[in-house]
């Protein structure tokens, strides 16, 4: 199941398990920091073991696995626009990962700027001059890509890591 | 991040005169004036240009702070802030925040009023509280529309449909059943002696007639049949999809159940009888008029023949 040798993803939702029946007594919430240690100190072993440009890749179609699966489970299929970013307001803030805003949304062009503050990644992490939430492109490409049927990318312009208070992204449709 | 650090103690009257240029530099800065950049490259002590460069770096970092403050002041969103200060960093949530507040502002504008402002104080609160006055009188417009609507098609006093929207129904059914030949009827019914009723028993009780002739008649119609007030006592029918003998099936029930009734005001009990002509769309139909007059010659022949009749033409 977890271990099998494999080329494409063969993630599962169920492979979450069931957290209320497994943790009776700590309950389906964890700290920021162990997160945060989870999600560093694997981009550290990758770049390690690889190079930053692998270790990016990774996480950017880690996090349109992750987006693909998380529309899938936790949003309603067929709404319009509007419904789904206050779908997805809701459940990022409900879930603590981030307050998600909208800057702009061309719907003829399909672009779209958001905003994620509070994000679970990086928000209060040391000014570097990087952009860090490569994870987080891969989430949301892979939301819009699931929302219009259409595949989407999503880049980073702005993060904490840069000196901003919100991390910007910039969600086109993927060139065909 | 800049690498400088403040000088130590030990300085002499030297030092102490660069520490006051120093000193005048950033007084003017405090106040808003443009100083000239500090040049204390060529010094000696290591400790006094470093913290010349601190000096010129944190200008710099100011100027662009004032700059970015004010074109985000005058409404320019998408300025550019660069400088890396503390307040930098507030000014760029602060941008952020007015950012979405502006795509917020044209949801709302396009009508969804869920959009609520956040974090921004005093004035999420009065926004949020607009939104939601927004909505309401949206919703009582809208209602309101509905009801000027409902008013501009019906008879006030009997609640069927006034003429102006039955002639655009059968219009529009005309139009319908001669492109996809399909078959309608329309029936045409006057009150008898309608006149006489008001004269003997007043114009409330002829008021109550009417209602309770319509009400009757939309007993017996089904909810795809348009029924019409055409004047004082006259009525027209319209059956979508009715050959005539159905259209005629329809009328006799009315006429019979018209001929059953007994209106009961006050102390007065008033029954009285309606006549009706049916007729229906024929092939060599060219023209709404040709069905209208029709039934308007069945519904003089019936009058004609004895009142209380249906005849159809």
């Amino acid at each position: 199941m977890f271990k099998e040798e494999r080329k494409s993803s063969r993630f599962d939702w169920s492979h979450l398990g069931d957290i209320d029946w497994g943790r009776p007594n700590l309950g389906p919430l964890t700290a920021v920091a162990v997160y945060r240690l989870m999600q560093f100190t694997l981009r550290d072993a990758i770049i390690s073991h690889t190079d930053v440009a692998t270790a990016n890749r990774i996480f950017y179609d880690a996090g349109q696995i992750a987006g693909k699966a998380f529309h899938e489970h936790l949003l309603q299929k067929n709404q319009d626009f509007d419904a789904f970013i206050a779908a997805l307001q809701e459940t990022l803030r409900t879930m603590s990962i981030g307050i998600l805003r909208v800057e702009t949304s061309d719907l003829l062009k399909h672009r779209f700027i958001l905003t994620v503050a509070e994000d679970l990644d990086c928000s209060g992490l040391p000014i570097s001059d990087e952009l860090v939430c490569t994870f987080d492109e891969g989430f949301i490409s892979s939301l819009f890509s699931a929302h219009f049927g259409k595949r989407f990318t999503a880049r980073e312009t702005d993060c904490w890591c840069t000196g901003d208070r919100v991390c910007r992204f910039e969600v086109v449709l993927a060139d065909v | 991040m800049t690498g400088t650090t403040l000088p130590g103690n030990c300085m002499d009257h030297h030092d102490i005169e660069r520490l006051d240029r120093i000193s005048a530099h950033i007084h003017a800065l405090l106040h808003n004036e443009q100083p000239d950049p500090l040049d204390l490259t060529g010094q000696k002590e290591d400790e006094i240009r470093q913290v010349g460069e601190f000096v010129n770096a944190l200008t710099e970092a100011l100027s662009a702070l004032t700059n970015a403050a004010h074109q985000l002041s005058i409404g320019d969103m998408d300025v550019s802030i660069v400088a890396n200060l503390p307040a930098c960093h507030h000014l760029k949530n602060l941008q952020a925040t007015l950012r979405h507040l502006a795509w917020q502002t044209g949801q709302i504008a396009k009508g969804d009023f869920s959009q609520r402002v956040e974090f921004l104080g005093e004035f999420s609160h009065s926004f949020n509280l607009m939104v939601e006055q927004l909505a309401a009188y949206r919703q009582r417009i809208l209602g309101q529309n509905r009801e000027l609507e409902r008013l501009a098609i019906t008879d006030p006093l009997t609640g069927v449909f006034n003429r102006r929207y039955f002639m655009g129904f059968i219009t529009k059914e005309f139009l319908r059943s001669q492109r996809y030949s399909h078959v309608f009827s329309a029936i045409q019914m006057d009150i008898d002696h309608f006149k006489k009723i008001n004269d003997a028993h007043g114009h409330a009780v002829g008021d109550e007639v009417l209602k309770a002739f319509t009400a009757n008649c939309q007993e017996i119609l089904r909810e795809c049949d348009v029924l019409g007030r055409f004047g004082g006592e006259e009525f027209s029918i319209i059956l979508p999809e009715t050959e005539r003998e159905g259209a005629l099936v329809v009328a006799e029930r009315i006429r019979q159940t018209i001929a059953d009734l007994k209106v009961y005001v006050d102390d007065k009990t008033v029954r009285f009888t309606v006549s009706i002509g049916v007729t229906s769309l024929r092939k060599d139909d060219t023209g709404l008029e040709a069905i209208l007059r029709r039934a308007d010659e069945a519904l003089y022949l019936a009058k004609n023949g004895g009142r209380n009749k249906v005849v159809a033409a």
